[in-house]
């Protein structure tokens, strides 16, 4: 029972310290990264055993990270490296094939932003003003992309409460020298009139082809099909996740609330949701590592991810 | 009464109720003008009371201010002003003043006797940011004993969302503070939603604090009665087609009018809320549509 505590510490302090080392990956990559060590070390006797073992290291991560992506990327790696013949006698040698589709894996995912910012950057018109939600480092790759393609735009980014992420982006397009304008979350429906288009990132997509996103995400998606305005969506395949909500309140509270609130607080009725779900027909196209997919051939990509 | 003195009244006025309405505040300070005035002509009058209308809105820049002093003028002018005696004439201008701020004092009952009744019991409403005569109508329907719970959103960048929350729990209503970002994901659990305005204008839309736009869009969305409540001293003569077209005086605080260079960098106050997404209109004249808004504004402003 000691030695379950102690790999479960390492585990997270492993996590903690991949995420430190670089901030800008996302942290379902670090959460990849750290599964793979854990399988590495792993002393396990059975395939079952590591699978079980496996999965319970993945919720372990989901615990100190409850975004949406932790959980589907652990499921996918699991799925990832378990799709090949395991018929070998010897388990060291299955273990051995394990860990090599565990490293193909991550590296598959460690360019899928690449793609997605080189798929999504020609939507990005010379002129264009956009208006994006809180902070994400997909987004912030695609107008990388764009800026360095010679592109001009300008950006309107959410303030985004409670934590302000927002600022935090503005200050990232800032440094690449794009006139960017931080509004109040309130100001949504006010600014859309001015912006060309909308660009959000995504913690989680579902598998009606609706996403999880930040609180915010859903009412900035009901403007924007007011106006008239695309609404552009820029996720990595490992995101999707095998959900199928209906409404705001058919989203598991482990993925609503922060780990540390879930663990602290008794009444979640009082804590403000730091996610929302976006209904599948508010959304133009999703730019993924897959292609540039409607949100109806999301499902059908979403089946042959986890066949 | 220089622009100074003007101005410190209608600041006194402010501080001694704040429960009173600005544009309230706005009339009185120019009741007390009128009486002080010194002029020798009535189209001197007329111009100097114009001219501290702009000076009230110099200092508060809300649209009812601005609406209110306006229609102030016009109702006391609204007489047979044909004596041979400027001082007559003023005093008739001045009991028609004290006539207009008796009217308009009973305005937030009259509004709030309307529109509690389409609270239902066991009701879940949405509000928006703090207004004093939502604040009205919810006592209204307290006090009949209704039981109802409230959903406010914090309204930055002033937050005077939770200002509106601590007054609903003293009078023991259970209240939730959102944030504006979680106004679309909180409208399908809310049965509809009332709003104040700051101004009522010529299309029967709203300007009101910023946020009520996507909270009407969200609504519509939704399918949520979304409900304004206004007096109407709010009816301005403007006719806004978008966001661009409210005049920037009303958008911005009046300090950050003088104060700031560069507007665009400045998060605006209010947004404009068209009528189309506007269920009913909660006046002192009576319940409205939309559309109704233009008749009575257009028999106002006559």
């Amino acid at each position: 029972k000691d030695d379950f505590f102690i790999s479960h510490f390492k585990l997270v302090e492993y996590f903690r310290a991949q995420m430190r080392k670089d901030p800008d990956m996302a942290s379902a990559v670090a959460a990849i990264r750290t599964l793979l060590e854990f399988l590495k070390r792993d002393k396990g006797e059975t395939i079952l055993g590591l699978r079980e073992s496996l999965t319970g290291a993945t919720d372990c991560l989901t615990g100190v990270d409850s975004s949406v992506a932790v959980s589907s990327g652990g499921e996918l790696f699991l799925r990832f490296i378990s799709l090949t013949s395991l018929e070998h006698q010897d388990l060291s040698r299955c273990k051995k094939v394990m860990e090599e589709r565990g490293e193909l894996f991550l590296e598959k995912i460690s360019m899928s932003r690449a793609k997605v910012a080189k798929l999504c950057h020609t939507f990005i018109k010379d002129g264009a003003k956009i208006l994006t939600h809180s902070y994400s480092r997909v987004v912030l790759r695609v107008l990388e992309k764009a800026a360095a393609e010679k592109k001009r735009f300008s950006v309107y980014v959410t303030e985004s409460q409670p934590d302000s992420a927002g600022r935090q982006m503005a200050d990232a397009l800032r440094k690449l020298n794009v006139p960017v304008t931080v509004v109040l979350d309130a100001a949504v429906g006010y600014v859309l009139e001015k912006v060309d288009l909308v660009i959000v990132g995504a913690e989680g997509v579902v598998e009606s082809g609706g996403i999880i996103n930040k609180i915010g995400t859903y009412q900035m998606a009901v403007c924007s099909k007011a106006h008239n305005k695309p609404f552009y969506v820029v996720a990595e395949s490992f995101k999707f996740v095998r959900l199928y909500p209906l409404n705001q309140q058919d989203v598991p509270d482990k993925f609503k609330y922060k780990a540390d609130t879930l663990k602290t607080v008794k009444n979640l009725s009082e804590e403000h949701p730091m996610i929302d779900y976006t209904p599948p027909s508010l959304i133009t196209l999703l730019f993924t590592d897959l292609g540039v997919l409607t949100p109806s051939a999301v499902s059908d990509e979403l089946i042959k991810l986890y066949l």
